[in-house]
């Protein structure tokens, strides 16, 4: 077994309020392997989006470690972690996923583009991805000329584009109808189906239905690892 | 009732979460109150008012005869009513030999007593310590005079042969600085020309009138005599002016700031109005926040600007060189601080409330903001007027040549206002065709094509200043060529007014870039979520700020020459074209260097720090 994409040991993360030290998430230990889906599902305030911040390098941890691809994240710093984030990770959270002054495929390529490479070089893999959530006709369109599902499949599109293997996802159908939200789920298997992984937080259990393995937050804690492999 | 107390209540809270920002605002308002009233305070106390221009000619007299001969004043007085005053001094001048030259020494002499309180010269002297002579050996100088002699209050001296002893400081009030010796009046012994002052006018005054005229004595009427020109209602509308001038640059910042505050409490007012609150009333209880903090402003302004000006008015007459009278206060200053204070934060507010409290609550309680495209192709009209401007100036037959003033004038304001008007469309244009442009530019270029209005406006103030600076350097130049000379303070003028231009071009760029930031600081937070390096966000911020400066700067450059070019045909003797190129630099160059460097700064210092990695939705900026 090849070693996991991501591994939280003992994370812990506190937060300060009204001068007290409260808890918000840990210490929990995760390991995501590559190609896996994995769900987490648990009440607000289980410390389910801290997880997926800590995950993705959003924000350092009080306690633990978090290795990504091998690295581990705590001993990273400001540019190191940026780097990490354009060519590891790719977000998408409920809304506010794309960049508004830039097209469907500019979006898509931004982290490639970032990362330093050409535009005749960048267009076609990002053309690629698009066409793999079904959007590559509408790629010069900028995000107020999609729909809700259409962006949210724009920013999965983007968070798998180039050499990208790890998605974190933050109640990424929140904010869609049924059907739009059954579309992006499909897209999300399909990716981790194709060797990608995916971190999905979520209170749908009918979404979290579509994960390899789905885990329960209570109160910062992993409370029951319903591990249910689909058959594939 | 209720429900705005309540809201209001929520107004007053974000002020106290967000103290720094109230503050801000406070000071902003308060600043051209307290010189509204300081400065139009000193204004009125620093011209020579009709007082104390009267009291220096004729101290408490109402009558003082001139020039005429000697003889014939004596014949005068003799047949002065024994009951009315009247009193006789002498006006000179002496030369006074120091180790740089000589100098020249104005002389006073009066009767002893004259110049007590009562008598009939006060005012014309004033003694500043000590006592005017009363007898032959003493004298008052002036400070200037008692250095020049390295004396002090006391000492004995030489003067013209004579020694005398120093009984007092003495000034003219209306020049101070001026050397200046008090002695005693001999009145066989005239020391320059003999004056008389006539305490009162006898009865049947005007047969005096008439004896004057006829024996042809030169005089003066205290009654007649009009003072300086001083032009109250030029004073009033001046002051006004530069008032209306300090409360737009005030508003410009209050109502961005306004913006920005009610951009990051969106979600806020979108609960508000979830919950059931209707527009007006969220409007209204904006408003009145702004009101109330627009008066406590002006309140402290005031306050803080009447003891500005007495704690200043004690040195006024170092810089004025004169005597000034008692502080004025204008009474139309305290009126028109908190009106003027009111209403420019509520115009400059209205915009922006209106703005937010427009979105629908689905919108606003999504944090996204309404998503604008750059719209618009070229701006034909305005280029096109700029164009008409360029060849009225240009085809007009130049004034040496018999040509008329009219077509150059318009001309040149149509450029003006041509190339300023095309602001706004020019930056939807390149914000339409940015897609081929380096991220950064492109991500700038199209935020501040979201916007065309207000951000066409702040390079359209930068094009306005830069222009004005260019004009007046390159004109100046040209004379000078002409002239073959250059004239001394020319550089420190216009590097002043250069200076002025570019600070009020980075203070509406800043306004603008805010604006600007915090529209787009989702967009922020996606790009470092997305992998932007910390140093490509600040160079993002930096370019936000520096685009505009950009757009502003090479718009005044056609807007700047075109004009000069104007004017130079205007001019009845040839004169050749000189490239401005110091203000071309700053205006395409520095300005906008400047601008990216602050706006990048301005990012670094608004940096997550801590634990936390990306930065939150809001820009650094707000």
């Amino acid at each position: 077994m090849s070693a996991p994409i991501l591994q939280l040991v003992a994370v812990e993360r506190h937060f300060e309020s009204a001068g007290q030290r409260l808890r918000a998430l840990g210490p929990v230990d995760l390991e995501l392997q590559r190609g896996e889906f994995v769900a987490i599902m648990g009440p607000s305030g289980a410390g389910k989006s801290t997880l997926l911040g800590l995950a993705g390098a959003l924000e350092h941890p009080d306690g633990g470690a978090v290795f990504l691809d091998g690295q581990n994240l705590v001993a990273l710093r400001g540019e190191q972690l940026a780097a990490l984030r354009r060519r590891h990770v790719g977000y998408v959270f409920q809304d506010l996923n794309l960049v508004d002054g830039l097209t469907a495929l500019e979006n898509t390529r931004l982290p490639l583009e970032l990362d330093g490479a050409v535009r005749r070089d960048a267009d076609p893999i990002a053309l690629a991805a698009l066409e793999r959530v079904g959007l590559a006709a509408l790629a010069h369109r900028f995000p107020a000329e999609l729909s809700g599902g259409e962006r949210q499949r724009v920013a999965i599109a983007r968070a798998f584009v180039g050499p990208r293997e790890l998605l974190l996802a933050d109640e990424p159908t929140g904010a869609l109808d049924s059907l739009s939200g059954e579309t992006v789920m499909r897209h999300l298997r399909a990716a981790c189906d194709s060797g990608k992984s995916a971190l999905l937080v979520t209170h749908d259990a009918r979404h979290a239905a579509w994960a390899d393995r789905v885990l329960h937050l209570v109160d910062g804690r992993f409370a029951l690892d319903a591990e249910r492999i689909r058959g594939r | 009732m209720g429900s705005f107390r309540a809201l209001l209540r929520v107004e007053w809270r974000s002020h106290r979460r967000h103290g720094w920002r109230s503050a801000l605002l406070l000071v902003w308002l308060a600043l051209p109150c307290a010189g509204l009233v300081a400065g139009w305070a000193l204004l009125r106390t620093v011209p020579d008012s009709r007082r104390e221009y009267v009291s220096a000619r004729f101290g408490t007299a109402d009558f003082v005869l001139v020039g005429a001969p000697e003889p014939v004043l004596e014949q005068l007085l003799a047949a002065w009513p024994a009951d009315l005053p009247y009193g006789r001094f002498d006006v000179g001048e002496e030369l006074f030999s120091t180790a740089q030259g000589q100098r020249s020494v104005a002389t006073r002499a009066f009767e002893p007593g004259a110049l007590s309180p009562g008598g009939l010269a006060q005012g014309l002297v004033v003694v500043r310590r000590g006592h005017a002579p009363a007898g032959p050996g003493a004298v008052a100088l002036s400070p200037s005079l008692l250095r020049a002699k390295h004396a002090r209050l006391g000492d004995t001296i030489e003067w013209d042969g004579e020694r005398v002893r120093v009984s007092g400081v003495v000034v003219l009030p209306e020049d101070i600085r001026a050397d200046l010796l008090v002695r005693t009046l001999v009145r066989e012994v005239p020391r320059g020309e003999r004056r008389i002052l006539l305490g009162k006018a006898p009865a049947g005054g005007r047969g005096w009138v008439e004896e004057l005229h006829r024996r042809g004595i030169p005089w003066e009427d205290r009654r007649m005599c009009r003072g300086p020109m001083v032009v109250d209602r030029f004073e009033t509308i001046a002051v006004l002016l530069v008032a209306c001038f300090a409360f737009t640059v005030a508003a410009l910042i209050v109502g961005a700031a306004v913006a920005i505050g009610l951009r990051r409490r969106q979600r806020e007012i979108g609960l508000l109005t979830a919950v059931g609150a209707e527009r007006y009333q969220v409007v209204r209880a904006v408003l009145t926040s702004t009101a109330i903090l627009a008066l406590l402003a002006s309140a402290v302004g005031v306050a803080a600007g009447a003891l500005g000006a007495a704690l200043v008015h004690p040195f006024v007459h170092l810089v004025v060189g004169r005597l000034v009278g008692e502080l004025e206060f204008a009474p139309l200053a305290f009126a028109a601080a908190p009106a003027l204070a009111l209403v420019f934060s509520l115009v400059a507010a209205w915009p922006a409330i209106l703005r937010a409290s427009s979105l629908p609550p689905k919108i606003a309680l999504g944090l996204a903001r309404p998503v604008r495209e750059a719209t618009g192709g070229v701006p034909w009209l305005p280029l096109g007027v700029a164009a008409a401007g360029a060849a009225a100036v240009f085809t007009a037959r130049p004034l040496a040549e018999g040509g008329s003033p009219g077509p150059i004038v318009l001309g040149s304001i149509l450029g003006i206002l041509g190339w300023a008007s095309a602001a706004s469309g020019l930056l939807g244009l390149l914000g339409r065709a940015a897609s081929r442009w380096p991220l950064t530019w492109r991500l700038v270029a199209r935020d501040a094509a979201r916007a065309p209005l207000r951000n066409g406006a702040a390079a359209a103030a930068v094009l306005a200043g830069l222009s004005l600076a260019m004009l007046l350097s390159s004109l100046a130049g040209a004379v000078e060529r002409a002239a073959g000379e250059t004239t001394q303070g020319r550089d420190t003028a216009l590097t002043l007014f250069l200076a002025g231009a570019l600070g009020l071009g980075l203070a509406v760029v800043a306004v603008a870039t805010a604006l600007n930031a915090v529209e787009a600081a989702p967009d922020r937070r996606v790009l470092a979520i997305t992998g932007a390096s910390p140093h490509s966000l600040r160079m993002l911020e930096g370019a936000r700020a520096a685009y505009l400066a950009l757009v502003g700067g090479m718009l005044s450059v056609p807007a700047g020459l075109l004009p000069t070019f104007g004017l130079l045909r205007l001019a009845d003797v040839p004169l050749s074209f000189v490239l401005p190129g110091r203000e071309l630099a700053f205006a395409v160059v520095l300005l906008p260097a400047v601008a990216f460097s602050l706006g990048a700064l301005v990012s670094y210092l608004g940096e997550p720090r801590k634990a936390r990695l990306v930065p939150p939705t809001a820009a650094p900026f707000a």
